[in-house]
């Protein structure tokens, strides 16, 4: 139970601190790239080739940001079991919550056992898209309450390929690169988004068009999309931009697409830039490191979608019988049932029928007086701006 | 996504030293990571070099075990920096990693040292 409440305030906190732990890794690694370049310019180098040199030797500042901000959120995840009596508090003062949060954890519960659960992402914060109740988020329950909130992209394009219930399945990842020459650089934040993105989001872009499939593979054109307010600043919101050049982190990307103004993604961070994840399925990388977000099909019942991530989990068992098996030696200590189904916890659980409905959001429930200080954010209201006030 | 293999080049500080090569330095002091990686390249004379792909997250996961504290100082040049510091616990930390390095080199030097 802790361990679950734990993961919920894990998936609520996570998302706005994310942005902080962003802004805090920036800081730090443009003060470690700042150094190193003043090194390289005492060494004698040109000021360019100092920069050059400086952000050669650092390496890819995303991949930095991705491995080090796990680290943190790992961290806050332990400081969150402090959180639970706070939570136990807000959900007694709200009933509506309280019901579906207590049937959402009884349900984990009852379930105990080993293979995809889906997190109903609505119940936690309406994502910012359309429709946004038929979302869920799809984790990995080893059981015992034992839930990772992430999949590998080997689990992930299972969910992907084999599910009846889901209109697309998919995975980003977040990365700030520096955009323009070495001497002038700044950096630029952006997605990398796994195919179904566009399905799953329900996003069109209001200039060019989406990635293609063929644009996901290894090896294809660089492209991307650009987001509405880098647009309007880097290209002066000119329509030509359709096949221009962008230069990142010293590729060249083609500009294919602009994305609508608003547009956000899940922790609510808006990207100056869209890339295509590129990905190989690699049934041995056991990193689950992928928070990932399927649209389902409508009038699909709770039943069905408990049935169909069974049937898939039992596919990957069957199939990968030598990746599992060392998953499940690791498994066997937790849980003598080994893999048994799971229980999914469905977004028809909080229908919510109108806008006017709406859940109790993170903003009022779910952040401890500590973290929130004196902010008092009225439902609805853009974390982001929240924070920065 | 294939993360770069950080472990192997020559010269690069190997994965399980490296949490104890930077407890090391912090032991002379809080620091900032670019002052960690210049310590150990000078003080290991060039001969070690640290991979920033390592450096950060492996500071972060000391900081995560309690071993590391990390607050936002000012510089002497009147930068903003994190600077890391070496807790109690990463004091006993090192001690005992210190030692079993020590045992692992002797052991390593003796097979190696055969004729």
């Amino acid at each position: 139970m802790t361990s679950w409440l734990n993961d919920l305030w894990f998936r609520l906190r996570s998302t706005w601190q994310r942005e902080i732990i962003d802004r805090e890794m920036d800081a730090e690694f443009r003060f470690h790239i700042e150094q190193a370049t003043e090194r390289n310019l005492a060494r004698g180098l040109s000021p360019e080739a100092a920069r050059t040199e400086a952000l050669r030797t650092f390496g890819g500042v995303s991949m930095h940001k991705e491995i080090g901000g796990d680290e943190f959120r790992h961290r806050w995840l332990e400081e969150l079991a402090g959180d639970v009596k706070y939570a136990a508090r807000t959900l007694r003062k709200n009933p509506r919550f309280t019901a579906a949060t207590v049937l959402t954890i009884g349900i984990a519960i009852a379930a105990n056992t080993a293979v995809f659960s889906v997190v109903n992402g609505v119940l936690l914060r309406p994502l910012p898209f359309p429709e946004s109740n038929r979302l869920a988020y799809i984790g990995w329950d080893y059981g015992n309450g034992n839930r990772i909130s992430s999949l590998s992209f080997f689990q992930l394009s299972y969910a992907r390929e084999r599910s009846g219930v889901f209109d697309g399945v998919m995975t980003w990842r977040t990365f700030e690169r520096p955009i323009g020459g070495p001497d002038d650089f700044e950096m630029a934040s952006g997605v990398t988004v796994s195919k179904d993105f566009f399905q799953v989001t329900r996003i069109r872009p209001v200039l060019g068009r989406t990635f293609d499939d063929a644009e996901h593979q290894p090896g294809a054109a660089d492209v991307a999309l650009l987001g509405n307010a880098f647009w309007r600043e880097r290209f002066a919101a000119r329509e030509d931009v359709l096949g221009k050049t962008l230069q990142l982190d010293g590729r060249a990307y083609t500009v294919i697409g602009v994305m609508p103004p608003g547009f956000k993604m899940p922790n609510e961070a808006a990207p100056d830039v869209l890339l295509a994840m590129r990905m190989q399925i690699n049934p041995n990388d056991g990193g689950q490191n992928y928070n990932t977000l399927a649209r389902l099909r409508p009038g699909i019942s709770a039943a069905r979608i408990d049935a169909d991530l069974k049937n898939i989990s039992r596919q990957i068992i069957a199939e990968h019988p030598d990746v599992l098996g060392g998953k499940k030696s690791a498994l066997a200590a937790k849980s003598s049932a080994g893999f048994v189904p799971s229980v999914p916890v469905v977004a028809s659980l909080v229908g919510r029928s109108s806008p006017g409905s709406r859940f109790p959001s993170r903003s009022r429930s779910i952040l401890r007086p500590r973290a929130m200080r004196d902010l008092t954010v009225p439902i609805g209201t853009d974390r982001a701006s929240a924070i920065s006030a | 996504m294939g993360g770069r293999d950080d472990e192997t080049r020559g010269g690069d500080v190997i994965k399980g030293t490296l949490d104890m090569l930077i407890l090391k330095t912090l032991q002379l002091g809080p620091m900032h990571g670019w002052g960690i990686t210049e310590m150990i390249e000078q003080s290991s004379q060039n001969l070690l070099s640290v991979n920033q792909g390592s450096l950060y997250p492996a500071l972060y996961r000391l900081v995560r075990r309690g071993l590391v504290t990390s607050t936002w100082r000012t510089t002497e040049n009147n930068r903003t920096a994190r600077y890391y510091a070496l807790s109690p616990s990463g004091r006993k930390q090192l001690a005992e990693e210190r030692a079993g390095w020590e045992r692992l080199s002797r052991g390593v030097n003796l097979v190696l040292d055969l004729s």
